[in-house]
């Protein structure tokens, strides 16, 4: 059955600047990158889209991936796979399998990282880890531009103003030498029950000398516990019996201060995936 | 909208939406049906195709998005020796898969003998749990990918 309301025009800008003239133009267009998070949602015959869409994949520029001294730099359109194909050893253990988690390698060979911290639709999964990664990301409009941390990016007081597009994103290099990414649940069919825990930490000789957490939870931000975390910082490997040590009641606290977020269920789950991650570092020593 | 593209290996036009799905196009427009169209929503892996090389499925793409690319579904690729590498493998075991994942499965284990090296299992169960598929015997899955890439070195192909 064809549907009878008016079919999009579409739009195939080449470069950035013809994009955004485009964009501030018709502020009511679709930004269209890979399409799968757009269309995830309408698995209908004909998905629905708005009357104007602004096709984002045929600019060069936005696939551009650089390394620099401090930082990787990746164009917003730069599909996951070829992201991916990066390799480990740069992209570390935690980005690594956070990317390769999303979706099947067919979904991840049109899928693009700036479409994934764009997408309004369900849980963005690289989020708690790049906003772990203090990543930023360039965000234009025609006439002006901005770099903003991931973190602020997607709380809820902030977020693309109109006319605005994502262009790239730098995540620093880290040293952090122990390092692990960890969904529960089923993002498929209960995207609000599952959680993305990401948590990264330094260990020199038996110190550990830096650690961080973050957990997502559906689409209701992101968790952390930085008072916890500071405190853990500087302490002397292995930590047995760490839920017995005074400084754990920072976690807990933290925990029920974020109860409207965070559920009792998923802060079982946060401390249970801390756990199970210290431990794995005491096993190491 | 009028969009041109290369349609295993032949320059077609088509007149059409520009948000009806590649999927639809290839097997309403084109009379394509080997590809298959089982969940509309990325993750089932039955309507594969290859789009520029490389492994997509065909549901999450808008007509429009196929502009001046290359398209090949299975069909094209059967036409091919690298298909006869994985198909002769798969036959020697008698373990072709069923025509719902025949497609998905085929260009899938394509994409992964040709990355130059032999898959290992994690590989091989990573290509499996991106498809739906509920009547294959995962070991003999694995001993045909195997076989597949085998296959492909012994003619050479991978030294190319
Ligand atoms: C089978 C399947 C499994 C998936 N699994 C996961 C998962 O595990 N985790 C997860 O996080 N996601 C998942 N997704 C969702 C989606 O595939 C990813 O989030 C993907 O990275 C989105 O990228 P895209 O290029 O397809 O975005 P698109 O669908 O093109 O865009 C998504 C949104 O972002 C906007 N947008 C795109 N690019 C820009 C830009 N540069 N500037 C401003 N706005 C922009 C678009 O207007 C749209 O609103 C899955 C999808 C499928 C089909
Ligand atoms: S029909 Fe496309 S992945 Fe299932
Ligand atoms: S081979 Fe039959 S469902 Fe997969």
């Amino acid at each position: 059955m064809i549907k009878n309301i008016r079919s999009p025009l579409v739009y195939y800008p080449k470069t950035v600047n013809e994009m955004l003239s485009l964009y501030k133009s018709m502020p009511d267009s679709l930004l269209y990158a890979g399409g799968t998070g757009i269309l995830a949602s309408k698995n209908t015959k004909y998905p629905e889209l708005p009357g104007n869409i602004i096709y984002l994949r045929r600019i060069e520029e936005l696939s551009a991936i650089r390394r620099s001294e401090g930082y990787l730099e990746i164009g917003a359109c730069a599909k996951l796979n070829r992201i991916l194909g990066i390799g480990e050893h740069v992209l570390k253990p935690a980005l690594y399998a956070a990317i390769r988690n999303i979706g099947t390698k067919e979904v991840r060979n049109i899928a693009t990282i700036g479409g994934n911290i764009c997408s309004p639709y369900r849980t963005k999964t690289l989020i708690p880890l790049l906003s772990l990664l203090e990543t930023r990301l360039e965000l234009r409009k025609q006439g002006s531009s901005r770099w903003i941390n991931v973190r602020k990016f997607v709380s809820p007081e902030e977020g693309l103003h109109e006319g605005e597009v994502l262009t790239r994103l730098r995540i620093p290099f880290n040293n952090f030498n122990h390092q692990s990414y960890i969904i529960t649940g089923d993002l498929k069919s209960d995207y609000r029950g599952a959680l993305t825990f990401a948590c990264l930490a330094s260990v020199q000789k038996e110190n550990l000398s830096a650690i961080k957490f973050a957990a997502g939870i559906g689409d209701n931000g992101i968790f952390r516990a930085r008072e916890f975390e500071e405190a853990l910082s500087g302490r002397k490997l292995p930590l047995y019996a760490i839920t017995e040590d005074p400084v754990f009641a920072r976690l807990t606290s933290a925990l029920k201060n974020q109860s409207d977020e965070v559920s009792s269920f998923h802060s079982r789950q946060i401390e249970g995936l801390f756990l199970t991650f210290m431990h794995s570092l005491n096993d190491m020593l | 909208m009028k969009i041109d593209f290369s349609l295993n290996g032949k320059k077609v036009s088509i007149d059409t939406l520009p948000e009806k799905r590649l999927i639809d196009v290839i097997r309403e427009d084109f009379g394509l049906m080997t590809t298959k169209n089982a969940c509309y929503s990325g993750e089932c892996g039955s309507c594969t195709v290859q789009l520029e090389g490389r492994i997509v499925p065909a549901c999450q793409i808008p007509i429009f998005t196929v502009r001046a690319k290359r398209i090949v579904t299975i069909e094209g690729f059967m036409g091919t020796e690298k298909y006869l590498d994985i198909i002769n493998a798969f036959n020697d075991i008698k373990c072709i898969p069923c025509p719902f994942c025949f497609t998905g499965k085929i260009l899938a284990v394509d994409s992964l003998i040709d990355n130059h090296r032999t898959p290992d299992t994690s590989d091989i169960m990573a290509l499996l749990s991106d498809h739906s598929c509920s009547c294959t015997s995962v070991s003999k899955f694995i001993e045909g990918v195997r076989m597949a890439y085998h296959n492909r070195e012994f003619r050479g192909e991978l030294l190319k």
